[in-house]
């Protein structure tokens, strides 16, 4: 089999809910849900076989036949990370088991998706994809941002400021670079049975980094979609 | 007590696509920190500080008087506290000087324009609150996971536990050059800093025209808000 025959399937995983910002994956931006956008950008990425949504509520699921994916039921025992009654392989096996159900298989690649990340481009997708299948011993492929210096952190001891990602006698240019781990990845399930595997990673813009969690992010999300549906001129 | 109005404007800084004199929504980027600070009901006096021949040639900016200093004072280029405590040190030198040091500074940033009135009245109540703080300074909040890079394909992670809901990973925050100051507790050996959580949009520092576009954005937003 070559490498262009892999099927390929796209997992998002989601709840209804959400600490930071209740029900932010069905939160309109320019009138669909960001879950919709999200599965979009796995229509649009040009390589996905299949897209499934394991969650737990009945309007995501919905949103999720909207766009042709497949809703996959996220057990109630599963919809908190960190509730002791079941681990992430048991997670990965339940809804691998469900779209093995539908699709007939598992995939031999994986995109996965956080729904907060729904601004990476299906070109930088696309071109995470190619760089996974090129590579013989690659095994997962990482989208990762850069973030500027500067940072600093409450000391638990006394509460006031204390620098962690600072040093005070050199320019922050010269600070040693600082990433952050965007939520979009490819793996090769194939390969990750191999002995001799390595990861990858794709560097993206800020834009394309850019995480959705809290109503703060509200008018960045806003600012990003709109200026790009602007360009592909379906902005309203 | 006098509470002193701060503003730095470094004449390097001009000509990286914006500068202090970039308009943005119907007033320049020092304008918007200069007037936060007017309109922050405890300012006697407001400053700006510049080593920038065309600023300098002005008597006034919004409101505030124009003072120089020389190129060596803007050098020491060093991000976080240091840099700043560095320049309020010399700033209070300045200040001695022209007879206009306060018991309390405060300090704004044309690069960081959106950060209100109102939140520098938050800064200096935290600060007066505080016994021991000789600052309290904006920040906004940064997520976890984060990684070293150590070769094009390698990472280390610096800031991160993969398996962990990335909520539970302590806080880290980004600092911002703007906040209230206590001189007097500014010359202690080890100053401290309280945070003031100033939220995403007031902490938007304008390096580029991306995010000078961003700030656009966020004015025109919430004025349409307001009707």
């Amino acid at each position: 089999m070559t490498a262009a025959r892999k099927t390929v399937f796209a997992h998002i995983t989601m709840r209804g809910g959400g600490s930071t910002f209740y029900r932010k994956n069905l939160y309109r931006l320019y009138g669909k849900p960001v879950l919709q956008h999200a599965l979009e950008l796995c229509l649009h990425a040009g390589f996905v076989d299949e897209i499934f949504v394991w969650t737990e509520d009945e309007e995501a699921k919905e949103v999720a036949r909207i766009v042709g994916a497949h809703p996959l039921n996220r057990p109630r025992s599963m919809v908190h990370y960190f509730n002791g009654f079941h681990g992430v392989p048991e997670w990965n096996e339940n809804r691998c088991r469900q779209a093995e159900a539908i699709a007939g298989g598992t995939g031999d690649i994986q995109l996965n998706l956080n729904c907060n990340n729904f601004l990476v481009k299906p070109e930088t997708l696309r071109a995470m994809f190619k760089r996974l299948v090129e590579e013989p011993e690659a095994m997962r492929i990482t989208a990762m941002r850069q973030i500027a210096p500067g940072l600093c952190m409450v000391n638990p001891n006394n509460g006031y400021l204390m620098p962690f990602w600072n040093d005070i006698h050199t320019a922050e240019a010269e600070h040693p670079p600082l990433y952050r781990m965007v939520g979009a990845s490819i793996a090769d399930a194939v390969r990750q049975g191999q002995g001799k595997t390595r990861g990858l990673y794709q560097e993206v813009s800020v834009e394309e980094g850019f995480d959705f969690q809290t109503e703060e992010d509200v008018p960045l999300a806003e600012f990003y979609l709109g200026r790009r549906m602007s360009a592909a001129g379906e902005a309203k | 007590m006098k509470i002193v109005g701060l503003c730095f404007v470094r004449a390097r800084d001009v000509g990286a696509g914006v500068s202090f004199d970039t308009p943005l929504e119907g007033a320049t980027l020092l304008e918007r920190a200069v007037n936060a600070l007017g309109q922050m009901p405890y300012a006697d006096e407001l400053h700006v500080f510049t080593d920038h021949e065309g600023l300098l040639a002005r008597a006034t900016v919004a409101g505030a008087k124009i003072a120089s200093l020389p190129e060596w004072f803007f050098e020491f280029n060093v991000p976080f506290f240091s840099k700043e405590q560095w320049l309020l040190m010399r700033a209070m030198q300045a200040l001695r000087e022209a007879k206009a040091l306060g018991e309390v500074l405060l300090v704004a940033d044309w690069r960081t324009p959106l950060v209100s009135a109102r939140m520098l009245e938050t800064m200096y109540h935290k600060l007066m609150d505080d016994r021991v703080a000789a600052r309290a300074v904006g920040t906004y909040p940064l997520d976890p996971n984060l990684f070293l890079r150590m070769s094009e394909e390698t990472f280390f992670p610096a800031w991160s536990d993969i398996g962990a809901d990335r909520q539970s990973i302590p806080q880290l925050y980004r600092s911002l050059s703007v906040g209230a100051v206590r001189p007097d507790r500014l010359v202690m050996p080890a100053p401290e800093t309280r945070g003031v959580p100033v939220g995403r949009e007031q902490g938007l520092r304008i390096r580029d025209e991306e995010s000078l576009a961003l700030a656009r954005f966020y004015i025109q937003r919430r004025a349409a808000k307001a009707g």
